[in-house]
């Protein structure tokens, strides 16, 4: 019986082999400053510089200015097309929070990190994509050029 | 006969258990993927070169070549980064399309942004993949790195007026550099109320 066991355990093993089962996993990060960035301690209200913003994280992804559109990109790992949108949907973040004035802007930056995992068992397969978003909103002052507010969402798995 | 079963049996689970370890060990590895490259690489010493104000677009154009983009003020242009590892295959990043001020907002404290002035816009994709494997697993780290030059040049008089470096090499490591305007050479200006030799 003991025999028998070995023989089927080390079969099942070379019929995993020789199918080609696989098991595989991959994690996806793009290179982005707002990864190492803590916006709650960098960011001051009144004190911060654009350029400072802009010497810590480039050039935003969008800027919005009031009455104006933005290009919006769909939730993914990689930026693509560019929808036209008003730029109000990201003013509207800080509308309880902050008195606006026509003079006010708002940079957006985002980073987004991914994994997968796939299985292939005999002849079926399933494969799991994930991804998460960090996003941050900077409302500054265009005339002033410093910062007044700022929203920061933390990339959170779903 | 009992005793003799034992034996064999246990023989047996010697011999399966030295092969899986057999097969682990050789179908175990690691092996990199042929990297992806896109754009002209930008060096820091390169970058250096640049001095706002005495540096001319030839200059640029002889120490970079032509630009992927140049942008003025009021344009959309589409992005495009080229292609990068990810999940076993090489990917083209989708292109997308980025308003010009956004760009043009490095430039704005400092510099007197009008209709003339251009964006000259360098980009670098480097991509490359590490898989480890053992026997039935597989685990793919794909690393990507960015390189971005823009530079701003008066498109009348053709000189530049300011530049910015932002090198993104690993998630966990980025730095960014500003173009160093030149130091007013005040050497042969004459003393108050003196002249020149």
């Amino acid at each position: 019986m003991k025999q028998f066991r070995v023989k089927l355990s080390f079969m099942v093993l070379s019929v995993f082999y020789l199918t080609g089962c696989l098991a595989q996993t991959s994690s996806f990060v793009t290179a982005n400053p707002l990864r190492q960035y803590d916006p709650d301690a960098s960011l001051k209200p009144g004190i911060t510089k654009r350029q400072e913003v802009i010497e810590a994280l480039g050039p935003p992804l969008t800027l919005a200015r009031q009455g104006g559109t933005i290009f919006t990109y769909p939730e993914g790992e990689m930026k693509q097309g560019g929808t036209e949108t008003s730029a109000e949907v990201y003013f509207e973040i800080f509308r309880d929070r902050v008195k606006l004035k026509d003079s006010h802007i708002i940079y957006y930056y985002q980073s987004v990190v991914g994994s997968a995992g796939s299985m292939v068992f005999v002849a079926a397969g399933s494969t799991e994509l994930r991804s998460y978003a960090s996003k941050l909103w900077i409302l500054m002052d265009d005339d002033t050029g410093t910062v007044i507010d700022h929203v920061f969402r933390p990339a959170r798995k779903r | 006969m009992y005793l003799a079963d034992f034996d064999t049996c246990s023989r047996l689970r010697h011999w399966a258990f030295r092969a899986v370890c057999l097969l682990a060990l050789l179908g175990a590895g690691c092996a990199p993927a042929i990297p992806q490259t896109y754009g002209k690489k930008v060096q820091e010493t390169q970058f250096e070169r640049i001095v706002p104000g005495l540096t001319t677009r030839a200059d640029i154009l002889g120490m970079f070549g032509m630009p992927m983009y140049i942008i003025a003020m009021d344009e959309a242009p589409l992005i495009r980064e080229g292609s990068i590892w990810k999940d076993s295959t090489i990917k083209r990043l989708p292109p997308y399309r980025r308003r010009a001020e956004t760009f043009f907002e490095i430039f704005r404290d400092g510099n007197e942004l009008n209709e003339r002035s251009r964006l000259y816009y360098y980009h670098y994709t480097y991509s490359s993949q590490m898989g480890y494997f053992m026997l039935f697993y597989i685990h793919e780290i794909p690393r990507v790195s960015f390189r971005h030059l823009w530079v701003l040049v008066d498109e009348e008089t053709g000189m530049v007026e300011d530049a910015f470096f932002q090198l993104m090499d690993r998630p966990g490591r980025w730095a960014s550099w500003d173009a160093k305007p030149a130091v007013p050479d005040n050497r042969n200006i004459p003393a108050a109320g003196g002249s020149p030799p």
